[in-house]
């Protein structure tokens, strides 16, 4: 049935669009590609214009901050000079974007006296092994006690559970947090507090020293990754296909892996691409609870004295990572299921953004 | 009555329950407690949990009983008015988009894309940064934050709506689009909207205490639940109760409103089924 359907949809692309390397399987994903590429353009450039914008109509004077109010004529006209606060706005606007890659002309932090973009490498990988490892952990539970869930809906695991993950997407981040410390290193002493590995001493001593601070970050969305794919499994379990495919004497494993498992994929990438883009705003929390020397704190930081140039770098670093989650499992998406893109090219955009 | 029916109806008293303990605490600090919430009491500093202070004291020998329920007024007032504010932009928003379709549903899908690509705690953190900090600029910075994922609500379910006969019989018939809008479509979200403004409540709970945690949310000297978590940071191994107390004030509340949204409309769908 599925076969015909898409079969119709192509023909009637064929007659649309006559050239043919365009409208191979190569060519339409590439199409896709470029497509999804312009979107991403268009929200990276309208995120770095508003941030800008925001810190361009601060209230405040940067220079009375950083130097005082009796500081001298001359030192003040040096200061505005190297911040280039008389251009105009538009040069600004390049100028804060382009100084985080540009090596001879960095924009510098205001706090450290550091080019920016080095300030945030050294501390990014921190960040981005939390979430990632705390993505692992989702990845790796989520099926699992899913598939207990559903086995039977509304029996006495299934209840259990449901409790539990409601409890668990109760708990902010930053509390899970204190309360691991406390179980592990106050209560159990298997760990000391404020421990941290830096990578450099060593690559498995510095991921179990980010292991606590991950959980704490992934139990919440854990628990949001279970309860979307419990009902998923749930809803396929009277489907048609799948009592086809018991009636073919398929065993109960088969079924679920290879149906139903694979029917609840498509939906689950897009949550879990959601998921990993909150896993990272999440370690930005966490890492303050664990005093761990990641982009987060930087952040704190550059907010709290004012450091617009550094801050303004984070945010965009962070809002780039999170676009480019989202681009990559728009991909992956299409590569699992291409008729997403066909009802896209045949003028339904907001049906493609639906799925 | 049905098992699931059964179950719904005990979680619903449990969370009624819960929500019911949190107000009374509550009214109990800001009406008829012997303490004031910064004032400082004869139990000395980071006191244990005893008859006259339940919950113990801070390190500036404050009761923390009385400070975790003046705290729940202030996150109370921030949550209602994030949702308020997030619906009703999202409302007006998603109604036009998904009404009307055409160039206002690009320009307005386009803008709230953006804003869901971005991070909703960055979102508000830059808010507070150009706005300065307090509870008014608090709410419009979280309201601005979750205005994008109720506008694709709105928008998703206006435009199912806008098929429907009665609709289009009422558009032959020159009723205002307006008047479509706001007197015979915005009805029809009912059955969604319990689910989707309680979720949002709890969410709401949680971003605020993330940001007063992180120092950007309510300012001293109003308690409030994340900061006092944060204040709590350096004596956890001293006086645990310090972190214990507001952390359970959070999670319960949150859980509470969880479960109210469940079961909630878990009896709706029943009755309605019913019917």
């Amino acid at each position: 049935m599925e076969d015909t359907g898409q079969r119709t949809k192509q023909e009637h692309h064929l007659s649309k669009r006559p050239t043919l390397s365009w409208n191979s399987r190569r060519g339409r994903f590439l199409r896709f590609f470029l497509r999804k590429f312009r979107d991403v353009a268009a929200t990276l450039l309208l995120m770095s214009l508003l941030v800008f914008l925001v810190f361009y109509i601060i209230p405040g004077d940067p220079i009375t901050m950083m130097l005082g109010t009796d500081a001298r004529p001359e030192k003040r006209a040096a200061l505005e000079e190297e911040l280039q606060l008389h251009q105009p706005p538009l040069l600004r606007y390049w100028h804060s974007v382009e100084g985080l890659w540009n090596h001879r002309h960095p924009s510098l932090s205001l706090r450290f006296q550091k080019p920016v973009a080095e300030l945030i490498a050294s501390r990014l990988g921190v960040t981005m092994t939390l979430a990632i490892l705390a993505f692992l952990i989702v990845l790796i539970l989520c099926f699992p006690l899913a598939i207990l869930a559903s086995r039977k809906a509304g029996g006495r695991l299934d209840r259990i559970l449901s409790m539990g993950t409601h409890f668990f997407m109760a708990i902010p981040g930053f509390f899970l947090g204190i309360l691991l410390i406390l179980l592990f290193a106050f209560l159990l002493k298997l760990v000391r507090p404020g421990y941290f590995v830096p990578l450099r001493q060593g690559f498995w001593p510095y991921l179990g020293s980010l292991f606590l601070p991950a959980l704490a970050v992934a139990l919440p969305k854990l628990s949001q990754a279970v309860q979307f794919l419990r009902s998923s499994l749930i809803e396929s379990k009277n489907e048609d296909y799948v009592r086809t495919a018991r009636s073919k004497g398929a065993s109960e494993a088969r079924v679920l892996f290879h149906h139903r498992l694979r029917n609840s994929l498509l939906p689950l990438v897009t949550t879990l691409g959601l998921i990993l883009a909150e896993l990272m705003t999440g370690s930005l929390v966490v890492e303050q609870v664990f005093v761990l020397p990641g982009i987060g704190r930087l952040l704190f930081t550059a907010i709290e004295a004012r450091d617009l140039p550094l801050a303004q770098g984070i945010i965009l670093t962070i809002a780039f990572i999170v676009v480019m989650i989202n681009l990559l499992c728009d991909l992956i998406s299409r590569l699992i299921d291409p008729r997403l893109d066909s009802a896209a090219a045949t003028g339904g955009r907001e049906e493609a953004g639906d799925v | 009555m049905s098992e699931k029916m059964r179950h719904s109806r005990l979680e619903l008293i449990l969370s009624l329950l819960l929500l019911g303990l949190i107000v009374g605490l509550m009214i109990y600090a800001s009406a008829f407690c012997p303490f004031a919430s910064n004032e400082l009491c004869s139990a000395g500093k980071l006191a244990p949990p005893s008859a006259e202070h339940p919950m113990g004291t801070d390190h500036l020998s404050r009761s923390i009983l009385v400070r975790v329920g003046e705290g729940a007024s202030g996150t109370l007032l921030v949550a209602f008015g994030t949702v308020l504010l997030g619906a009703f932009y999202g409302l007006i928003l998603g109604a036009l988009a998904g009404y009307f379709g055409g160039w206002a549903d690009w320009l307005i899908s386009r803008f709230t894309d953006s804003l869901l690509a971005f991070p909703g705690i960055l979102m508000s953190l830059l808010v507070i940064t150009v706005l300065g900090r307090g509870i008014p600029q608090l709410i419009f910075a979280l309201g601005l934050a979750f205005t994008p994922s109720y506008a694709r609500l709105v928008r998703s379910a206006f435009r199912q709506y806008r098929g429907r006969n009665y609709i289009k019989r009422l558009e032959v018939m020159g009723t205002p689009p307006l008047r479509i809008l706001f007197v015979h479509m915005l009805p029809l979200l009912r059955s969604q909207s319990l689910n989707a403004l309680g979720i949002g409540l709890a969410n709401a709970i949680l971003a605020e205490s993330s940001m007063s945690f992180l120092g950007f949310g309510i300012q001293p000297p109003r308690p409030s639940w994340g900061s006092m978590l944060a204040e709590a940071q350096p004596y956890i191994f001293q006086a645990p109760w310090l972190a214990l107390f507001p952390g359970l004030a959070i999670v319960l509340t949150v859980f509470a409103i969880f479960l109210l949204a469940r079961s909630g409309q878990q009896l709706l769908e029943e009755r309605g089924g019913a019917r």
